[in-house]
């Protein structure tokens, strides 16, 4: 998965309906629901090693009282134990700002690795898809303690002192400027989804600006087990460890009445699909190009165009369509590909010639469309696949090998519960059997911003007038501040 | 077709008929430099970044070697046995491993890991810039970059290119005492790095051309930063070749010519000197039989090993070693070249670094602890500040330690690191990358053994409770330091003779 789209918060931000239903009224603690242990393994065996994927089997999966979903991974013999909970964050208003969930991002990270860190447990978080995850990490014997760390934080009921530092700590380390590239990334981006660039980065000014209580709303909304995931990759099974995950239950719950999404996977795509768009680009209906001030990204100003679009993924064909394409276009231009289940959002980053900048946009349309003409032998298809997936393994193994990291990917490439763990595999399988003549139609149906399906945007940042004057010779400007 | 910035495609022939591979061409960036062991996922992380290690400058006279352009000859004896121990191999459990060693010479070393599809395979030489002939400071690292410049059958930058095309990682550590070469790759492409393993260091193409670009890559890296001078090193470990910048890139270098460049590499790097670790999913029988085929066509050849073992010092006292610029206040271990050692050292620190002071002790006395890792040349470097005697101070420290007064630290801080071990050596890369740090094989005739996996990684031995007196604590008291202190005459009167090696 392309490494900034992940690191930054693209796709954090939903339509939040269930937010009235946490303003403003006192809480009580949630109704449990029944605790349901799956005893027959929920999903079959994985295919593995031939296809770069994990060899896992078929994990535990139950819902606690508290309803709270887990799934657990069980490797023989592994020293270490890694959690991670995915905390959703697309459809809650109280959590629409990137700027509250950049604040309780912080408390978590600190409060979680103050309690583990006497227990050789450490913490990691990252953005996923709409969803923040957390994970521990520490010897298998601490597996019960890091249960335990991870139930006195998300139990927490109101940490307002903890998130009042943790909103300090964001702001010292907030970069007084944000690069074109960020900027124009987190546009894109809200531009494709239909949602508010502001939702897609922290700001300064939001965050002087945000109450204890939107911090509060934030934290219950976040935190809700009812609403979250949780993956444990262990030595053990999870046998041993059901009077810690019980414990877990009792001391994390949710508050007030809302809904229960019975699987992982509706939990974790709660927000709805992103609107049709009309646009092609240098094409009729043309799309317009928005132009966003600010200084450039490079010590000369250099000015830096985003185009991009969504893509439909609705099965493991055309995500490994969508995977091969960015990965034989990524050979020669900074192509990005972000999964969601049935949509990607793809990206194309081109560094604009401040001496002909019309030139370097109408060539990197050029090299799409051109891309999308050519039939590309099966040998190159079949190289790139097997780059990208053994990359995905290299990589995971200097990360740790930690399975659960592997999991909350699989998630993006499932459709339902009992499909995540054959899904990094079934797709891995998809993508080592590329037809040329599919990639080829498919490439001219969704990759080809001239001839192709409409749905493309595309915006310049860091660019000074005199570039955009330049690039007002190819297409319709419009300014969006 | 896109045009763009497209890596230029240059095609490789491998030996097997009918095969023919793309590759691209080999950048400095595409070549890791790393030193020591460093397992865990943090160091691994910050392995994008392109490394530097080995000497500074030095203002040291290393002692003359015979023959400039020659390689210092191995010893063709078994090197110094593993350290004693309590613990013995037989009684250790837990998962075992394959360590053998092959007709030509090649010690191989297979470990199962079935976590992930991965592999990791290390080439680990046992020659270093210590062993840079007197005349030609930095030859070793040089010829260690030479190396992938190809042979007659892979391309100038083949290797590399044909882990890269996998979607693996290749790197380069060029340390005093060890040259690795190591690949981490999808299991599916785990043949072909064995394939180039076995070709690695075999009839290597040289050209005045090659060797100018070797040189301009060699010239790229930067010097590692050590805690001590490297004429420091050099004393404590007893090591001459220590005291120099193993990377500098000086004109004896430039002037070389291919028939002396490949004379060099003949000598330093060869199979016989080298150890090959592969952790992988598979079966170790069945890697067995697919290693000794690649390379049953080499000459036999007996096994030869250098023997890296400090010249451990004994007595009382340190021995005063006066360099410029120190003040007295830095003590200088040697650790003996095996895991274990390493481990207990870094045991050792951490508790030091967690001593309270003694009341007796000036409020402003301070003592830290550090050890600069390597497979073979660790170092443990004390320094002591705000006291007036700092010999008095590091004695009273280690006494407390020896004497069994900070059992509860010293525990607490075994337990500590023999986790982080465990963490990190899950992991195939750190666990291959300890194995190539492991101590020779008992035997160094042809054949294999099955040995357990936590006797050679030395975390067996980090598994066993600190007790005072024993092994655990050898070579790491007073007597055995190097004191570092001001190039005067009234400073050498510390020094006493039975702290002489």
């Amino acid at each position: 998965m392309s490494s900034i789209l992940t690191r930054r918060r693209l796709l954090v931000t939903g339509l939040g309906a269930m937010g009235p239903l946490l303003v403003g009224c006192k809480r009580t603690a949630a109704p449990k629901v029944e605790e349901v242990w799956d005893e027959a393994p929920a999903v079959g065996q994985a295919e593995a090693l031939g296809s770069l994927a994990p060899p896992w089997g078929a994990p535990t999966r139950a819902v606690l009282d508290s309803g709270l979903i887990t799934f657990w991974l069980h490797e023989p013999g592994t020293p270490v134990t890694h959690l991670r909970v995915l905390l959703p964050v697309g459809d809650e208003e109280a959590l629409l700002s990137a700027s509250v969930v950049a604040v309780l991002q912080s408390h978590l990270v600190a409060t979680l690795t103050g309690r583990g860190r006497n227990r050789a447990i450490s913490v990691d978080a990252r953005f996923g898809p709409d969803r923040l995850e957390m994970a521990l990490h520490g010897p298998d014997d601490q597996t019960a303690a890091a249960l335990s760390v991870l139930a006195a934080v998300l139990g927490a009921r109101a940490p307002a002192a903890g998130l009042e530092a943790a909103r300090t700590d964001v702001m010292a380390r907030l970069d007084a400027t944000v690069s074109p590239d960020e900027r124009a990334t987190a546009a894109l981006v809200g531009a494709l989804l239909g949602r508010d660039e502001s939702e897609q980065r922290a700001d300064r000014a939001e965050l002087e600006a945000l109450s204890r209580d939107a911090l509060l709303e934030g934290w219950e909304a976040l935190v809700d087990p009812r609403r979250a995931v949780l993956v444990v990759h262990s030595g053990d099974d999870a046998t041993p460890h059901r009077p810690a995950l019980r414990q877990l239950a009792e001391r994390w719950r949710g508050r007030g009445r809302r809904p229960v999404p019975p699987s992982a996977i509706e939990r974790l795509r709660a927000t709805p699909a992103p609107p049709v768009l009309p646009g092609r680009l240098l094409a009729e209906p043309a799309t317009p190009l928005r132009i966003l001030s600010g200084p450039g990204s490079g010590p000369s100003g250099d000015a830096v165009l985003m185009l991009g679009r969504v893509l439909p993924t609705p099965s493991a064909g055309d995500r490994s369509l969508a995977r091969l394409a960015q990965r034989v276009l990524q050979e020669e231009l900074d192509a990005r590909l972000v999964i969601r289940g049935d949509y990607g959002i793809f990206v194309l980053r081109v560094p604009l010639s401040s001496h002909e900048p019309e030139r370097s946009a109408s060539e990197a349309i050029d090299a799409l469309v051109e891309l999308a003409q050519d039939r590309q032998p099966q040998q190159r298809l079949f190289q790139a696949a097997q780059l990208w997936l053994g990359a995905r393994v290299v990589q995971a193994s200097l990360g740790g090998e930690d399975w659960t990291l592997l999991w909350s990917d699989a998630t993006d490439l499932a459709s339902t519960d009992e499909e995540i763990a054959a899904a990094l595999a079934r797709d891995a399988t998809t993508m080592l059997e590329p037809e040329p003549e599919a990639f080829q139609a498919w490439l001219r149906r969704w990759l080809d911003p001239r001839g192709g399906e409409p749905g493309w945007q595309w915006l310049v940042a860091g660019a000074p007038e005199r570039i955009t004057r330049r690039l007002a010779r190819i297409a319709p400007l419009e300014d969006a501040g | 077709m896109l045009r763009g910035t497209g890596a230029v495609r240059i095609s490789l022939t491998r030996g097997r008929p009918g095969r023919r591979r793309e590759t691209g061409r080999l950048g400095a960036a595409a070549v890791l430099l790393a030193l020591g062991l460093a397992p865990g996922a943090a160091a691994l992380a910050r392995a994008s970044v392109v490394r530097t290690l080995g000497p500074s400058p030095s203002t040291a006279e290393p002692e003359p070697v015979e023959g400039e352009d020659h390689e210092p000859t191995p010893t063709e004896v078994e090197p110094s046995p593993e350290p004693t121990t309590t613990l013995a191999e037989s009684e250790v459990d837990g998962p075992t491993l394959q360590d053998g060693v092959l007709p030509c010479g090649l010690r191989v070393i297979i470990a199962q890991d079935e976590s992930l599809p991965v592999a990791a395979v290390v080439l680990a030489i046992d020659t270093g810039t210590e062993d840079d002939p007197a005349t030609q400071p930095g030859l070793v690292h040089a010829l260690a970059y030479h190396l992938m410049q190809g042979n007659r059958e892979l391309v100038p930058g083949g290797a590399v290119a044909l882990v890269h095309d996998r979607g693996g990682l290749a790197s380069l550590a060029v340390g005093p005492a060890q040259v690795r070469y190591e690949s981490l790759v999808p299991i599916s492409a785990l043949g072909d790095a064995l394939w180039v393993e076995s070709q690695r260091l075999r009839a290597p193409t040289v050209s005045e051309e090659l060797w100018s670009s070797t040189l301009r890559w060699a010239r790229r890296d930067k010097s590692q930063t050590w805690r001590v001078p490297h004429e420091a090193m050099a004393s404590a470990h007893g090591a001459p070749g220590l005291a120099h910048d193993g990377r500098r890139v000086g004109s004896e270098l430039h002037q070389m010519v291919p028939r002396a460049i490949g004379q060099a590499l003949a000598e330093r790097f060869r199979y016989d000197l080298a150890t090959l670790v592969v952790v992988s999913p598979h079966r170790p029988p069945e890697l067995r039989r697919e290693i000794e085929a690649l390379f049953a066509d080499l000459p036999d050849k007996p096994r030869a090993s250098r023997d890296r073992s400090p010249r451990w010092r004994t007595g009382s006292v340190p021995q005063a070693v006066p360099i410029a610029g120190e003040k007295g206040q830095r003590f200088v271990w040697p650790v003996a070249p095996d895991p274990a050692s390493v481990g207990w050292a870094t045991v050792w620190c951490k508790a030091i670094n967690r001593q309270r002071r003694l009341p007796a002790e000036p409020a402003r006395a301070r003592l830290r602890c550090h050890v600069d890792l390597d497979p073979r040349r660790s170092t443990m470097v004390l320094v002591a500040t705000g006291a007036d005697d700092p010999t008095a101070l590091v004695r009273t420290r280690i006494e407390r330690i020896e004497q069994g007064e900070d059992d509860a630290l010293m525990e607490r801080q075994r337990e500590v690191v023999h986790g982080e071990w465990i963490q990190s050596l899950r992991m195939p890369l750190p666990l291959a990358q300890r194995l190539a740090a492991a101590a020779p094989r008992p035997s160094p005739e042809p054949g294999w053994r099955r040995r357990p996996l936590r006797w050679l990684t030395g975390e067996a031995a980090l598994d066993q409770p600190w007790t005072p007196g024993t092994e655990q604590a050898e070579h790491l008291e007073l007597g055995a330091a190097i004191h570092l202190v001001t190039p005067e005459p009234a400073t050498h009167s510390t020094t006493s003779p039975e702290a002489e090696p």
